[in-house]
């Protein structure tokens, strides 16, 4: 799907959804805004904050197990198809969230700029996020979004707002060259948008999923055996087929 | 000190009762200690489990549980491949032990027979994508190199080969840096030798004549010794500690 396309279908499902009574929050944010945030209130910075945070430590987690989430990073060169800074927000805030944990997606549009040596595809791994953001870390899952708030963080006044401004500063301050500009949509609270997003985002997606089959195929072959592959006197061979069906899902799942 | 790789990924072996695991202990204080990296330790070696213990971190489950109840839920199809790949990255990740100086995953003894290739290779992707979260992944292994290899990681970029004064221990050493040159691509290999009582000319010639650089020698330690005589978490080990000074002293020699 062209990236133009990608960007109209994701605008388009959003105001669909508000249509149906969903909240759908949106902030704009100047570099000056951001910067009151960090003085204010969560403080960021790249390589700043390599926290784990314990269980026992943990205020809020957005996705993980038994949670319906997912992560998309969209690179896009056409950069005027972004607003850069906007955050939306699907669901509700942080301070109106009762419940531990929740079902929660991610999407990020990254306008970039070819002309660069800095490398595209280390834009899908957001979980450099996870060190630069006081009170936050992400546990890293293909695919999906896992992270935990700590408790203190919440006291201090986290909110997804202040989570949307960090990662559009966190971009910009990883990759000077290739990020031009960041957006940020995050989905929570309605477990239905989630999954419809999940299959949208296998549209749009497709074009890597396709380039990233043949690879996987190629790699299948290359799973070492203790059998050399004498698959006639391997006394495993119906359950290695099945593990290796699994293995294959999750590479699929993955990428 | 910046990282040249992140993760940088150090496989600390060598001959069984050499004292790897307090080596590995003490590598993994003194980068604690020292700098702020996000360390994950693998207790790899599933005759001795002993790093949990050492480092005060037990874990719940070992990989080699999950990877049990795994081929039992494929092979009795109680849930669907898609399920199973979905929960697996969960699953391994609920296997870590955290704590705010480390994270630690066991691998565990094997729980009998079954079906190791692919789902050795099914934990290893697992494994090798957590240990993104983290900057600095610390390998307790058994002797050979070959288990982490096909279960816990590809890729090792340092390899320590811990030795006493031993010769056997030393000759291992030597068999054990030509199955890492067979089994990993190590950007970098070096020998600790611990233990150290007198002259230990004849062991530094023997490593020299194996073409194994020496990165330090740890002499004998009192307090260690106590500690280990007492069963007491070599983690909690003073900084006065002979051993743990000369480890800290010479730590950036590991991570450059």
């Amino acid at each position: 799907m062209e990236p133009k396309t990608a960007i109209e279908k994701i605008r388009e499902f959003l105001e669909k959804e508000q249509d149906t009574g969903k909240i759908l929050f949106t902030y704009e944010s100047t570099n000056n805004q951001i910067n009151s945030h960090v003085d204010n209130k969560i403080k960021i910075g790249l390589n700043g904050f390599k926290e784990i945070i314990l269980e026992e430590e943990t205020g809020l987690e957005l996705g993980g197990m038994n949670k319906k989430s997912f992560s998309v990073v969209i690179p896009i060169e056409q950069i005027k198809l972004i607003n850069h800074g906007r955050i939306s927000l699907l669901g509700i805030e942080v301070n109106r969230i009762e419940e531990p944990k929740i079902d929660f997606g991610i999407i990020l549009l990254i306008g970039i700029n070819k002309n660069t040596t800095e490398n595209e595809d280390e834009l899908r791994q957001l979980n450099f996020i996870s060190n630069g953001i006081e009170g936050f870390s992400i546990r890293t899952i293909p695919r999906r979004f896992w992270c935990r708030i700590s408790s203190s963080a919440l006291q201090k006044g986290f909110s997804f707002e202040i989570l949307g401004n960090a990662i559009v500063q966190l971009y910009k301050q990883k990759f000077p060259d290739l990020v031009k500009s960041v957006e940020v949509i995050f989905i929570n609270s309605y477990p239905s948008s989630i999954d419809q997003f999940i299959v949208l985002s296998s549209e749009i997606l497709a074009e890597v999923r396709e380039k990233w089959k043949k690879k996987i195929e190629e790699w299948r072959k290359r799973i070492d055996c203790d059998y050399d592959w004498g698959c006639e006197v391997c006394p495993y061979q119906e359950e290695c087929y099945d593990v290796k069906q699994v293995l294959v899902s999750r590479e699929e799942i993955k990428n | 000190m910046e990282l040249k790789k992140i993760p940088l990924i150090v496989a600390i072996t060598g001959k069984g009762g050499v004292g790897k695991t307090i080596v590995t202990t003490l590598i993994a204080k003194a980068i604690s200690t020292s700098y702020n990296y996000k360390i994950l330790l693998i207790d790899a070696d599933p005759t001795h489990p002993h790093l949990s213990k050492m480092v005060k971190l037990v874990p719940e489950i070992s990989l080699e549980k999950i990877r049990a109840n795994l081929i039992d839920k494929t092979i009795s199809k109680k849930e669907d491949f898609q399920s199973l790949a979905e929960e697996i990255d969960f699953k391994v990740y609920n296997a870590l032990k955290e704590s705010k100086s480390f994270s630690l995953f066991s691998i565990g003894q094997p729980e009998g027979p079954g079906c190791f290739c692919p789902s050795n290779a099914l934990l290893r992707k697992v494994i090798e994508s957590i240990s993104r979260d983290f900057e600095i992944v610390l390998i307790d292994c058994e002797a050979g190199l070959e288990q982490i290899n096909r279960m816990v990681i590809k890729s090792v970029d340092y390899v320590i080969i811990v030795t006493d004064i031993s010769l056997r221990s030393v000759e291992t050493a030597n068999s054990i840096s030509q199955s890492a040159k067979k089994f990993t691509n190590y950007r970098k290999i070096g020998v600790i030798i611990n233990r150290v009582k007198g002259d230990i000319a004849k062991i530094t010639d023997k490593l020299k004549e194996y073409n194994l650089t020496v990165i330090t020698s740890i002499p004998e330690d009192e307090i260690l010794t106590e500690f280990d005589l007492e069963g007491k978490p070599i983690i909690d080990i003073p900084d006065k500690s002979t051993s743990y000074q000369i480890i800290k002293d010479n730590i950036h020699r590991i991570l450059e």
